[in-house]
Parts: structure tokens; sequence; C-alpha cells
């Protein structure tokens, strides 16, 4: 059965654990008893909730773990028949290659066509040859206008792209892609999808990739395998994957929308929809026979006329707002803007919109060149970044990277403590934010080493404690798994309910049409749209001006002739079901 | 981002002294810097300035380019300028305060080391201004440096930008969170970097770690003889360089130092 000329990349009986942190503790499984193979050519997508174990599959199967991690093996990884731990690493590059999550680590030459050359520099292949590739894959992934400059002064998916020209120039017989579309703008992530479709149609390679996210894996993947706590627990289709949405759910894997939006749709309906986007939903969806005036706006909710007992003085004030780092490149260039105490208001935009510069000036980590900015009626140029503290929480981009102390009640105390609150405010703070995010059993480990979902778990308690009026947060959701977003949506929910008042940057338009009340659209340091999501969602023409794509579930409900509040699931299935008059007819 | 330029100080260019051979370069610059460290003669040290910044202006680097330097030297020259004096006496005596004096020589020798500076500043600069780091790295592998060695050098010059980056993000991030940066004694000021340095540290070793995952996995140590697509070659230029500057030495070696 384990044939030498098998073709395939095989794990068989897999077990793993990282070498253990603190001697004498033992180390838990992060794979347990996992046998997998990936064929030639074929597609398979490795999904599971941030825990899962994924990132160690791909470092097992790239024969990397456990040669250069450390750590306990059991089982064996066979690419095409070599077993990994009799090949190290540098000698199976031209077989399996590997793409990083962090574009970063794996970028290190001085130019992109010096970043492709490098592994087949190593190879030791004739300089004509490696010519001849590093061409074949400027031209393939469309960077022959950036072949010269350095990859760290890349976009996002320029960055991806150069990676993955960089792997795919070895011609491996297997490609690992882990997250390639993970913490992308939706600029970038079209761009590494159109990659992805390259790639799919030009080569022969077969591709594991892990894959939060479920549109992709829907548009690419001719199989999927559910890793739930280091073991297979499903495998299957995507379609008949993403039909079974309570399993899905419970493992932390999401669902794509319009998958969701089916299964609601099937249960409200007693229907057997089975579509999973929307190009297949939209002929099925229109045959229903439909009331007369199935786009009339009297089922709209009335969530936007906000009750209007805000007080007098906004929570965030900008007025004439001017910024830039360098005088090449003005960032904001003239922003007015008031958020009412209490409001819930998303800013969305693409990469270099301003989004970020913007939210550093209302805590004055930037100060304006020109303009004011107030804070509760305060002008932020009169206070410093301490005091602004006190009033003005930031949740930054990465923020599992920006923890340091020594235990996790030390670092949740951190915020608390520097505002000078009384010891026992700060204890009972710390409690409540522990509890909050069930985080007291590891209240006296190192969050250093706790995992991915911990710490950011970590970061989210640590703004709770510190308990301030308005909320900041940019990009909270980025690499976390279904589960994660939804923990932090609902974490959000709870403080807007309480009067909190809250600005989100984020590139999860599906979210921020579900929880903000108004979505202002910055493009190139200036204010585009701003309105209630309904209407911003709505204009195509707006969205596309800024490069962003409205959540699935709206594109079909335009198309379908829905009213615009139509943007989440259940506001989707109430307007379609009263619109075909409650029932399918038979 | 403010700070994603690199640390590099390269300017592109095609230049002659772009496209002169690294190694053609390091060892003018080699001879340049024993000339500054050899000679004490303003006019030497006068002379191996001009020369750099002769060689510099005809490389097509900018005057601002300069003036930056300039900038950037001259607390470093005034300081020379105005102590040098004070600690070696000699010769005519200008004028005394207490018991310091200053003097003709003094002052000579102040101008000497100051120019000793600058020139090797500038000597230096010319080498690094038109020379992409990885070129350099390059140069130094063929000239026995074995890969290893130069592919850390380079690493290191590709990281220092990330790292900062990282830093000041996790500054911002521990500002916002109420800690008081940079402020009061020096050792409050000190310590307030602690968390700060904690966190980048932390960062920078997770980074690192996949870093040497990536390395391998493309490769760095597989069992062939490493190649490399654009070869540096020494050309008659190159040459030509290499002798006339090593004349240049020689002859100078017959003058008063």
């Amino acid at each position: 059965m384990m044939n030498r000329r098998d073709p395939s990349l095989r794990a068989e009986g897999i077990r793993f654990a990282y070498p253990s942190l603190a001697p004498g503790a033992p180390s838990p499984w992060v794979l347990d008893g996992l046998d997998l193979a990936l064929r030639p050519g074929e597609w398979l997508a490795v999904m599971g909730a941030s825990d899962a174990g994924k990132t160690t599959l791909c470092l097992l199967l790239a024969g990397l773990a456990p040669h250069l991690t450390g750590g306990t093996m059991e089982g064996r990884v066979l690419v095409a028949g070599k077993d990994t731990r009799q090949h190290p690493p540098p000698a199976l590059a031209d077989r399996v290659g590997l793409l990083f999550q962090e574009p970063d680590a794996q970028l290190f030459n001085p130019s992109v066509e010096a970043e492709i050359a490098w592994g087949l520099e190593n190879l030791g292949l004739p300089p004509a040859e490696i010519g001849a590739r590093v061409e074949e894959m400027l031209g393939l992934f469309h960077l022959e206008a950036v072949r010269h400059r350095p990859p760290a002064s890349l976009s996002g998916g320029e960055k991806k792209r150069t990676a993955l020209a960089a792997i795919l120039a070895m011609r491996p017989a297997f490609l690992i892609l882990d997250e390639p579309l993970g913490g992308l703008d939706p600029v970038g992530r079209r761009e590494v999808l159109s990659a992805l479709e390259a790639l799919r149609r030009n080569h022969d390679v077969a591709i594991l990739m892990t894959e939060s996210d479920p549109e992709a894996v829907v548009a690419f993947a001719d199989r999927v395998a559910v890793l739930h706590r280091g073991r297979l627990v499903a495998q299957d289709s995507p379609r008949a994957l993403f039909r079974r949405a309570a399993e899905m759910a419970a493992w932390g894997v999401a669902v794509p929308q319009i998958a969701r939006l089916a299964a609601a749709l099937n249960r409200r309906l007693g229907t057997d929809f089975g579509f999973l986007t929307v190009e297949e939903a939209l002929p099925q969806l229109s045959a229903l026979p439909r009331g007369q005036d199935a786009s009339a706006r009297d089922g709209e909710p009335s969530v936007e006329a906000e009750p209007d007992s805000a007080p007098d003085v906004p929570a965030l004030q900008v007025r004439g707002l001017e910024f830039r780092y360098d005088a090449a490149r003005p960032v904001l260039r003239g922003l007015d803007l008031d958020v009412p105490q209490g409001q819930f208001v998303a800013i969305v935009g693409a990469n270099g919109s301003g989004k970020t510069t913007l939210a550093k000036q209302f805590n004055g980590l930037l100060r304006p060149r020109r303009g004011v900015v107030r804070v509760e009626g305060r002008d932020v140029a009169d206070h410093s970044i301490g005091e602004m503290a006190r009033r003005v929480g930031f949740l930054f981009q990465h923020p599992e990277q920006q923890i340091f102390s020594t235990t996790v009640r030390r670092e949740v105390a951190f915020g608390p403590r520097n505002l000078g609150l009384p010891p026992a405010e700060v204890e009972a703070r710390v409690r409540a934010a522990l509890n909050r995010f069930d985080l007291s059993a590891v209240a006296e480990e190192p969050p250093a080493i706790l995992s991915y979902g911990l710490r950011r778990r970590v970061t989210l308690a640590s703004l709770a404690a510190q308990d301030p009026p308005i909320l900041i947060l940019d990009e909270p959701t980025v690499g976390l798994d279904a589960a994660g977003r939804a923990e932090t949506f609902a974490w959000l929910t709870e403080l807007h309910a309480q009067g909190r008042t809250i600005l989100l940057i984020s590139h999860d338009m599906a979210l921020v049409a579900a929880h903000a009340r108004r979505v202002i659209v910055l493009h190139r340091g200036r204010i585009l749209a701003d309105g209630p999501p309904a209407t911003v969602f709505g204009d195509s023409d707006l969205l596309a001006r800024a490069s962003l794509e409205p959540p699935p579930v709206a594109v079909l409900a335009r198309l379908l002739g829905l009213p615009p509040h139509c943007l989440t699931v259940d506001a989707f299935c109430a307007a379609f079901i009263r619109g075909i008059g409650g029932k399918v007819p038979r | 981002m403010p700070m994603s330029q690199t640390f590099d100080l390269y300017l592109p260019g095609d230049s002659w002294l772009h496209r002169l051979d690294p190694r053609a370069k390091l060892w003018m610059t080699g001879l340049a810097v024993l000339v500054g460290l050899l000679f004490r003669s303003v006019a030497v040290l006068g002379g191996l300035l001009l020369i750099a910044h002769v060689a510099l202006l005809t490389a097509g680097v900018p005057f601002v380019r300069l003036g930056r330097l300039w900038r950037r030297l001259f607390p470093l020259l005034l300081m020379i300028l105005l102590l040098q004096p004070l600690f070696s006496p000699g010769g005519t005596v200008l004028f005394g305060v207490g018991p310091v004096r200053v003097t003709v020589g003094g002052i000579l020798i102040g101008l000497s080391f100051a120019l000793r500076v600058a020139a090797l500043a500038f000597a230096v600069a010319a080498l690094l201004l038109t020379t992409e780091s990885s070129t350099l790295v390059r140069g130094l592998v063929k000239l026995g440096l074995p890969y290893p060695w130069g592919l850390t050098v380079g690493l290191a010059i590709r990281y220092l930008p990330t790292t900062y980056g990282l830093f000041v993000a996790i500054k911002e991030a521990q500002q916002a969170r109420g800690w008081i940066v940079g402020q009061g004694s020096l050792l409050r000021r000190a310590r307030s970097y602690a968390p700060i340095l904690a966190a980048t540290i932390i960062a920078a070793l997770r980074l690192s770690d996949q870093l040497g995952l990536a390395l391998a996995a493309r490769g760095l140590g597989y069992p062939a003889r490493r190649t490399v697509l654009h070869d540096i070659r020494f050309s008659r230029a190159d040459w030509w360089a290499v002798v006339l500057s090593s004349l240049a030495f020689g002859v100078l070696l017959f003058f008063p130092k």
C-alpha cells in the first residue's frame, strides 16, 4: 500500500507536538492522528478554526517540521514517495513549495526579480534557465512593472504575487498555500484571486490551501478537508460540505454568505436550495413568481432613524483636517466629520485611502497639519496621548504583536494601571475582562506562548479593561476565524448597546453591513460617501470608484430588485419571503 | 507608512561609478580609508575629500544629498574643531584662558582631524550611495566570504526597516493604552521603553523564526552548487580603476604624512 512510486503528497497517521516551552510541562498534540493525501493536479482546501493546526499541517507537509521546528512527530509524510524524515527541507525545495502567511518573512531580496531568481540560484540552475523562468513568472503574475522594486515597498497583493512567483518558479509538484488571501484589502484580494486563476489554468501543480475565506474556497477547491483540534473531521466537495452549515459553524468554519442564505431560505420555506454563489442563486430565485411589489419599501426596518437623544457635543469632530507624512503625498485632504456619542460608525476604503491616518488623529498619535480634531468637545491639540487614552481606546492592526507582559493578568492590567486608577478598581476591571473573554484559566500564563486565537482575546480583554467611552478598532477581524469574528462583534454590539461610541475600520463588508449604523467611504484622503449602510452599499458606481465590493447578499438583492436594506441574510430572507407571498408555490 | 523606505543609502543610477564592479569599488574605498588613516596632512586629506565629492557628483548624486550628509556630520565636525585644539597644544600660543591655551598647532590638528572624518565619511558614502547592498554582498562573496555570511549581512540590512516599523507600531499601541514614553528623567525615559522593546523583541523573534523556515523552503542549502542570475564581471574599466588608484596611492606614499 505504501508504494514508493506513489506520486501524491501523503500524510499517514500524523501526530505532532511542538517542543514544550516550560521544562516538565507536557506539550499538547497540535495534530492528533491525521491521514491526508494530495493527489497530482488536484486542488484541496483545508479549513478549520484558528487553533485547528492548519499552519502546522502546512509545515509538516512541506517537510519543514519537525526538522526546523523541533517537537515530537509520529507517523510519516511522503512527498512523492520520499519520507520527509530522511530528506532535509532544502532537498525537498524543488518538489514542494510553501507560501507562508506572513509576506514580510518570505521576501528578503532587494528586487522582485532577484526574489524570484533566489530559489533557482539555490538549485544551481544555469543562469539562462533562471532568466527564462523569471520572465515566465513575471508575465504569469503581471509583475513586469515592479520587477526592479524592493518587495518591501510593494502593496499587499503584489507581495503575495511575488512570493507565489518565487515558489512556483522552482516548479514544485506540490504547492502549499497558507491563507493566501489573509490580511489583504479588496484590491489585493482580487489580484491574488486572479493570480490563483492563472495558476489553475496554466500549471499542472497539485495545490493544498488553507483558507478561511469560503468564497475563495468555492471558487477554487475540488475538495475541502475540515480540520478540528488536530483531526480531520470531514472531507467532501465544497457543495456538499457547505450544506452542513450547523456542523461547519461548530467547527469554527465560515460558510459562504450565499450558502447561509440557502440554508435560511430552506429552513423557512422548506425548499432544497443548494447554491453557493450569486451566479447560481440568481436563476433559481428569480424563477419563483413574485408579487408586483417585491421592491416596495414598506418592510424597511426603522434602524436608520436612530433615537436622536444624543447629547449636543459630538464624540468625535473633525473640521478641515489635512495631513501628510511628506510634502509629495498628502494623505488627508480636507475632512469634515461629526460622530455623535453612542454611534456605531464604520470607515471603509482601499488601502492608502487614509483610514488609519484619520483614526490616529483622535488620540494625538498624529497631529493635523491643518484643521481641528475634537474629542468630546476638547481639542486634541491641547492634550497629550496619555490624556487622550482615558477617552479613546484603540485596537491597532496585529494587536497580538503588541503583547509584552509576563502574564495575561498583567497584560490586561497594563492599560487601567496607566490611567492611574486605584488598585481595587484596576483589579475589578481586570477580573471582569478576564471573565468576559474566558481567560481566567490562563491568567497567570505568559501571553507570548498562547495560541493566536487566545492572544487576540487577550488584546480584546485589555481594551475592555481600559473601558473608554470611545473605541477605535483598526481591522479587528483580520486573521480571525468565524468564531473569533462572531465573538468580536458580539462584544462590539454589547458596547454599542451600553452607549459607547464605536469607530470601526474594516474591509469585512458583510460585518460592516450587518453591524454599523453609518458607513463612511474614504477615497484618497477625502470622504466620498457618508450614510446608512443601505444607501452606501446600494450605490455600485460609488463602491467601484472606491475599489470596494458589497457583500454577496447585497449584490444578489440588487439583481433581484429587492429593497436596498437587504444587506444581511436575515434582511434578505424577510424581504424575499414577503415578495413571494410567504411560500413557494408547489 | 512613512517608514517604509529602506535604510539602504543606495541611490539608483547608471553612472560610471554605479557600473564599476563592487570589488573594484571596495578596493578603491579601502585605499581611500588607508590614506585617511595614514595621513595627517591637511592638503592630502582635503584632496581626498575633493576627489570623493567629484566622484559623487559625476555619478549623478544630487547636491541636496551631499548637503544632507554634511549636515549630519556638522555637529561632530564642530565638536572636533572646537575641542581638539584644547587637548593637543603645540606651536605658537594664540590666547589662553586659565590653564587652557589655544595654539596654531592645536588648530591645525583640529582641522586635520575634522578633514579626516569628513574625507572618510564621503569616501565610504561614494561606495554606499552607488552600490546596492546586495551587489556589495555579492562582491564580498566573490572575494571569498562564505555565501551564508553574505546572506546574513544582506538580511540584516533588509530587516532593519521592518524591525523599526514594528517598533513604531508597538510604541504607538502602548501609548494609546496610556503608557507615557520618553518623558521625565533619563532613567524614567529609558525605563519607559522597556515594554516596547520587549514586545518588539518577541515580534522580531517570531519573524526570524519564520524567515528561517522560508529560507529552507526555498532551498537554502540545496545539495547543488549555487549559481547566480546576474553575475558580476570584472571588466577592463574595473582593471583600470584598480591600477590607477593603486598607482596614485603608491605615489602618495612618498609624500610627507
